[in-house]
This record gives C-alpha cells, structure tokens and sequence, in this order.
C-alpha cells in the first residue's frame, strides 16, 4: 500500500528533480537581490539629484504673461461681473494689449533678425532634450551593467527552480547557456532572477524609499509656458489678437440679471 | 498631520486647469494622499504574503489562489474599514484607482517575493 | 506608527522569519532523507499562517484616524488636537475645505490675504489701537 503511494506520489511529481548545492543560495541568489535593491535605491537618489531645476523667468516676461492671462480669463469668466464693470475692465484691457505697453522687449543681436533660430542652438531647448537624455541614461546605464555583472560571473548554470510551470518557449531566454535538452522550464538561471526582480522590485523600493519621498515640486510645462517662445506667433501679434477678440466680445451676459428673483424662488 | 497655517495658504486648493467641470473640483493633494495610503498598504500585504507562499512551497495555481484570495479580501476589508464603506468619498475612479492601477504591480511583487522564499527554502 | 503596531509587526515579522528557518532546516532534512515530497509539518504552517495574519491585521491598525492641529488653541481644548473621525483625506473639494473650516484656517486665504487685497491703513489702525490698549494694560 504505501508503495503505492509513493509510487503516485512519484508520477504526479513529474518533474525532475535536481540537487542543487546550496552555497547557490548564499552566493548567487542573495547577492544579486542585494545589488538590485541598492541599485534601485541609488537610482532613486540619483534621479533626485539629476531632476531638471525649476526654471525662471524675468519679470518682464512674466507681467507679459499675466496681462495676457488676464484677458483670457476675462473673455472666460465675465459673466461673474456686472454690464459696467465688464465693460469697465474690456476696454482698459484693449487699450492696453493693442498699444503693447508690456511686451517684453528683448535684446536683439544686429543683423540677427531675419535669421530663423536653430532649434538646436536655442539653450532652453537643449536643456530639456539634456534632461531627457540624462533620465534615460540614469534608467539604462545601471540596468545593462548588472545583466552584463549577472551574465559573467553567474552564467552557466541552474540556480533555483520556480514555483510556477512555464512553457518550453522560455527555455531559451531562462536557461541561456544551460547545455541541456530536456531539463523543466522550471529550473532557471541566473538571469531569470534577475529579470524577476527587475518586475517586481517597484512594491520594496516604494516601501523602503516611503517617507522621504516628498512630493517634489514639478516643473510644469503648461505653467512655464512663456508667450512668443519657438514655434509660436510672437508675444505682441498674440496680444493684438486677443485684443480683437476682447474688442468682439460685447455680448455679455451677467449672472446678477434677475438674480433677486432666482433667489427668492429657491427659497419659495 | 497637518499644522495648521495661518496665513491660511491653503496649498494645492484644486487643479483647477485640469478640472474643468465645475461640479468635480478635486483638492489634488488628498487624492495624492488617499492613493499613496492604499498602495503603501497593498504593497506590504503582497510582499509579506509572497514569502509567506514560498514558505509554506506553494506552487504553481494554488500560489496564485492565495495571491487573490488575500488582495481580494484585504480590498473589501479595506473598502468597509479605512473607507467606512464609501470608497468614493476618496477615490475618484475606485475601480480603477483601487484594482487596475496595483493589481499587476502587487502581482509581480509578490511573484518576486513568492520565487525569493521558494527559492531559498526549498 | 505607535508603539502597539511597532511591536506587532516586530511579532508577526519574527514569527514568519522563524517559521521560514524551520521550514528551511525541515526541507534540508528531508532531502537527504527521501526523494519524496513531505508535507510541511503542522506547527511550521500555523507559526506562519498567524504571521500572516498578525500582519495583515496590523497594517489595518497602522492607519491611524487623521488629526489637525487648531490655529487657534482653545482652553478646553488644550493639546487643540482635532479630529474629523477619518482615516483618509476628503477628495472633493468643498468636502475637503471642512477640515480647514474645523482648525479655523480660512480656504479662501490665499486670495483675501493677498497683499493687493490687504486694506493696509485699516491694518495699521487695528495694530495702533492693540499696542494703545495693552500699553494702558501695563
């Protein structure tokens, strides 16, 4: 009887099993998780220090900015004034965009005004292409270079065996430079473990970074948006247009009209 | 905690470019907050009960049972108890702030953590 | 974390830890015994069950209810610790503008104390009759 246990116990376990020395887990399998784990937390620090620095502008720039805002958000909000006072501000503001008395004036180099600007000689441009590049290299540099350390000290050989079943179609990529046939998707190599962690080690790097992750404080594109900057229309034509616009916008409809009597009927 | 201020700088009132209809403002900080507190928590609960599956051998499909019996249940119980049963005081889209935006992440964690333990025991 | 989750977490980290060490020196034991799998014994699966369990249960004690400090400490409430009975933060806003009404923060602060909106002369005023009135105290 208990043969025969054991004998089905033995079918139902089809896969092969492998002695492993168990100095794998103490030189292969821990320190590769280490390195992964220091890695990423340098990562995380370096990403902090390489972050684009918040950007600013001259004031001149900015009041440009603001007047400009302010006629948006009066052709945007007016209806929260009264008949006078919309019309009060819709004229000031005209008078003030069309005579383009806050234009930033910049200066200009002689004989540089018909030229058009080089994309990639214009510095705000090439800093944030720079930032690009030096996030994707933070990302990438690290990773190749602990495959690279995986794959030449730790190649060639089985290190643990998965819990889960996975096809044959992952031999190759698991068992790379395991000289075997027929052994289980199962038992993996190093690298494997590697790629395992690589997915999985967001939940312990939140975990062990939380607290002194502060929300940092981003350097929104839409905010810093500066009138007139390449591939717009410059700051006085844009100006002149929201004038007219300001200048068609005599329709204008005040929530006060009849608002004695909305409220009384709430109440009614 | 929050001290209180009182120049009143109320920071981070609304995303009010964002937001367009009036009827949703969102105070953006608290939604920041809300969903760092849920995924702080989802994360020690995957990670702890994958090596806790590795511990105890689990293979293949029972370990993945587990996986969702415990997110499953630490979810409802995290609706009723920490929500008091109205998620969406607190979260705007629950279904998807709640299940689709950790599901796979907490999934490869606790793989990560399940193949560690397994791995190292067995 | 209050001390009561500190130590919880220490237990039920302490019991899983200990429950992977048994099981580790079982599994090692048993390989060299018999090619055939043994079930875990029952002592090592509930030590860890019940870290499981102590942990899982932990975290939900970890949130604690979000208190405010009052801008304006009142003498009965001396610590002027207040609470809105929540463990997470209102996301709409006009919900979310209840908590700065409990502490006596004004929502609309960054606006009405902007310095063009300041009446400057009635501050000045308000301050000169203080300093007239407690110098007269003294």
């Amino acid at each position: 009887m208990k043969l025969l246990e054991i004998l089905a116990n033995k079918e139902s376990y089809s896969v092969a099993e492998l002695m492993l020395d168990s100095d794998f887990k103490k030189w292969v399998l821990l320190p590769i998780s280490i390195m992964m784990i220091l890695t990423g937390l340098l990562k995380a620090d370096l990403m902090l220090l390489i972050s684009p620095k918040y950007v600013g502008h001259p004031r001149i720039k900015l009041s440009e900015m603001q007047w400009f805002a302010k006629g948006q958000l009066l052709l945007g909000n007016g209806t929260n004034l009264d008949d006078e006072s919309y019309d009060v501000r819709r004229h000031e503001l005209i008078e003030i965009l069309t005579s383009g008395k806050y234009v930033a004036q910049e200066k200009k180099d002689p004989g540089a005004e018909n030229s058009i600007p080089n994309p990639l000689t214009d510095p705000s441009i090439n800093e944030s292409m720079m930032n690009m590049a030096k996030g994707n290299m933070a990302n990438f540099i690290p990773q190749t270079v602990i495959m690279w350390w995986v794959n030449y000290f730790f190649g060639g050989f089985v290190i643990m065996k998965l819990p889960f079943p996975l096809t044959v179609k992952f031999k190759d990529m698991l068992q790379n430079g395991i000289m075997t046939s027929d052994l289980d998707a199962r038992w993996v190599s190093a690298i494997s473990w590697y790629f395992i962690s690589v997915l999985g080690m967001t939940p312990l790097y939140n975990l062990l970074s939380s607290g002194d992750q502060e929300q940092m404080p981003v350097n929104n594109p839409q905010m810093n948006q500066v009138l007139g900057g390449t591939g717009q229309p410059a700051a006085d034509v844009l100006m002149k247009n929201l004038a007219n616009d300001l200048t068609i916008a005599t329709q204008h409809e005040s929530c006060f009209v009849g608002i004695e009597g909305r409220v009384l009927k709430m109440y009614e | 905690m929050d001290a209180g201020n009182p120049t009143g700088n109320a920071n981070g009132q609304a995303d009010l470019n964002s937001a367009t209809s009036a009827s949703h403002l969102q105070n953006m900080d608290n939604v920041i907050f809300n969903k760092k507190a849920y995924i702080n928590f989802m994360d020690k609960i995957a990670l702890v009960s994958g090596v806790v599956n590795g511990i105890l051998q689990f293979e293949s499909l029972a370990g993945f049972r587990n996986f969702f019996i415990i997110y499953f249940t630490c979810l409802i119980a995290y609706i009723l108890f920490i929500c008091k049963g109205k998620p969406s005081r607190f979260y705007g889209n629950v279904i998807n702030d709640l299940i689709f935006e950790t599901l796979m992440r907490e999934l490869l964690g606790f793989i990560m953590a399940w193949t560690f333990s397994y791995a190292l025991i067995g | 974390m209050s001390i009561l989750t500190t130590i919880l977490y220490s237990i039920s980290i302490l019991q899983i830890l200990h429950s992977g060490f048994s099981s580790y020196e079982f599994h090692q034991l048993t390989k060299n015994i018999n090619s055939t799998p043994y079930p875990i014994p029952k002592d090592i699966q509930l030590e860890c069950y019940m870290g499981l369990a102590i942990f899982i249960l932990t975290s939900f004690f970890s949130f604690n209810q979000l208190e405010y400090y009052a801008v304006q400490p009142s003498k009965a409430n001396k610590l002027s610790l207040l609470s809105t009975g929540q463990y997470l933060k209102d996301i709409s806003l006009s919900k979310a503008n209840n908590v700065h009404n409990l502490i006596g923060n004004d929502p609309n602060g960054e606006v009405t104390f902007a310095p063009s909106f300041v009446d400057i002369q009635k501050k000045r005023e308000a301050i000169a009759t203080w300093l007239k009135n407690t110098s007269k105290e003294d």
